[in-house]
Formats: structure tokens, sequence, C-alpha cells
């Protein structure tokens, strides 16, 4: 699983497996390199599918601390990458959910625009941030469940198969969902490319 | 709208999904605060954790967090070069009970380690260090090798 590659990376002596089983026994330490291997990509993740940091910080908080309070219940530590993700995925969709019932101002134009890069001229980003925000717009009509496997798919480079395992649903329903949302950006973006 | 059209769209679609990515990618400089809420949950959580009670030799029980017993563990097992500790239970016995503690543990060992030096290494490092860091004596440490790793992925040599 791409998630679970390069944890020698995040910490130089400690392979994913070892990492876990000494967290899950109260090691602090280990946890912590647990944390530094997947917390800003669990934040760019949240972020980019609920387009806000707040509740995106949020996620990462809870599925962390469950992470921490629960690695009894993760049978097979290898997959400690996919079993967080699926964390975050879930907990992303019940924020999309809540967010139905209660409009918010999440994917805020001026937060997009504070975070593009500065360099980018103002006569093109005035046009491109145009783009930008109706394409934020159009994201913000797909459904929970579409908008998670997208992301999962096109933004975070997670193949059909990964985003089955990490959502625990069959490949054809990520196909599915990926086609759905596929189709609806591209009619929301009719004109705009 | 035909899956010919939509494959357009999404080809030119790629300077906006790029540009919606880079929107979105954090500062680490800007997750110290998120970091800092999630340490003090976990740290907060884990002085909950349960206790280990031994015995001093002078037959005075005393009650220590049982993660810093396996963390004094697992640091004598991480100095033998080639073994990782992972699991550690350390079970009070001896009389009175607490006196002493029983070992077992699981380690990831380097490939081309040869076993049974190192799992002896293992147990004086382990023996040592309980004696020097809670005076109490190992009275059996189990030892079961769970896995190897490639000596490429050592980085302590």
């Amino acid at each position: 699983m791409a998630y679970d590659e390069g944890m020698s990376r995040g910490d130089d002596r400690f392979d994913v497996v070892t990492l876990v089983v000494r967290a899950r026994e109260g090691d602090i330490a280990s946890f912590e390199a647990l944390v530094d291997e997947y917390e800003r990509k669990l934040l760019r993740f949240a972020w980019r599918t609920l387009g806000d940091r707040q509740d995106a910080e949020d996620v990462v908080q809870d599925t962390l601390v469950k992470a921490w309070k629960s690695l009894d219940a993760l049978t097979e530590p290898a997959a400690f990458g996919t079993w967080i993700y699926r964390m975050a995925s879930n907990r992303c969709t019940d924020v999309l959910r809540r967010r139905t019932s209660r409009p918010s101002d999440a994917s805020d134009p001026e937060e997009l625009g504070h975070h593009v890069d500065g360099a980018v001229s103002v006569e093109r980003s005035v046009e491109a941030r145009t783009a930008l925000e109706h394409f934020s717009e159009i994201l913000k009509t797909l459904s929970s469940e579409q908008r998670v496997t997208w992301v999962l798919h096109q933004m975070e480079g997670l193949s059909y198969s990964e985003v089955a395992e990490t959502l625990g649903i069959s490949e054809g329903s990520v196909r599915g969902r990926i086609h759905r949302a596929r189709t609806a950006i591209a009619e929301g973006m009719e004109g705009w490319v | 709208m035909s899956d010919e059209s939509v494959d357009a769209t999404d080809a030119h679609l790629r300077g906006i999904i790029d540009e919606y990515m880079g929107a979105f990618e954090p500062d680490p400089e800007e997750s110290v605060a998120l970091r800092e809420r999630i340490f003090q949950i976990v740290r907060e959580d884990a002085a909950l954790a349960p206790a280990t009670k031994l015995t001093t030799e002078h037959g005075n029980p005393f009650r220590i967090s049982t993660a810093e017993v396996r963390g004094i563990v697992r640091r004598a097992v991480d100095a033998v070069p080639g073994i990782r500790a992972r699991s550690v239970t350390a079970t009070p016995t001896g009389d009175p009970e607490g006196s002493a503690v029983d070992i077992t543990l699981t380690v990831a060992m380097r490939a081309g380690t040869v076993f049974v030096p190192a799992a002896e290494e293992v147990r004086g490092s382990v023996a040592d260090a309980l004696t020097a860091e809670l005076g109490i004596p190992a009275m059996r440490i189990d030892i079961t090798v769970e896995d190897v790793f490639a000596a490429e992925e050592a980085a302590d040599g």
C-alpha cells in the first residue's frame, strides 16, 4: 500500500511494524515516529477533501488520538497506514455529511488565494483564481463519498485497488464513484477550460 | 457527457487541479500546535496506563509504569548490534513476588546476525539494565525472533 512504503524515511532505525508494536505497548517515542511519518500526509488529504484547515486539523487530531487509543485493534501492524487513512476518510465523510445539513464557509475563496504561490502574476492569478474558486464550488456539489474517493485517487495518487482497500469497499464501487465525480466535475467546468 | 469528453475535460483541468492541490499543501511550521494538542492527549492517556508491582531487595513494594519497565528493556535490547526490540512483557516473580521479573520479548534481527551469541548478549544487556535501573534481577528472559530485516535498513551499523 502506498502509505506504508518508505517508512524508514520517517525513522532511520525502525520499520513500521516495530514502531506499531512498541507504540501499542505505550512507547510514546515510537508513536511520535509514526506521527512524524503520517501527520502531514493526513492533514494534506483532509484539507484537500474538506477545503477547510480547521476542520482538517480536527480530523487529523481525532484520527491520530483514536489511533493511539485503539492500536490494540490493529491486527496487522504493517497495515497501519491504510488503517489510519480509513479512519481519516470516515471522519472526512462525517464532516461533509454534517455540512450538507449545516452549510458552512469551507473552501473560502480568500483562503484559497492566501495559499497560492505568491510568485504568480496578478493578472494570471485573477483569472486562475476565478477558475479555482469555481472548481472548488463544483467539488462541494459532489457527494461525501464521491469527494473522499476522488481526492484519494486523483490527488493522493492511490490506485483504484488501494482506494478500495482504504475505504473497505469494492474496486467496482471505487470506479463508479470516481467516474461519477469526474463526470460531475467535467460538466461543472464546461466553459472554464 | 461521453467518456471521451470527460477525459478531455479532465486533461484540461489538470492545471486547475494542480493549483488546488498546491493551495492545500500544509506548511510543517503551521502544524506545531496541532502536534502539541495530539501529544498532550497522548501523554495524559499514557499516564493512566497500568503499573507493574515490584519489590526492593529489602522487601519494600513499589509500583512503576509498565511502559517504563518495557522502555528499560527495549533500550537494552536496541543496544545490541543487529537486534531491535518489538514487544516486551515483564511479569513480576520471585519470593516475595516482584523481587524479580520474567521477561518475554520479540525482536527483529538483522540478516546475517548469528542468533545464539546475539541472544546471550541481549540477555546480559537486559539483565544488567534491570539491575542497574530498578535493582531487580531478571529470572528468565525468553526471546523470539519474529522478523528479519535487511542490512541496508539499519542505520545503527
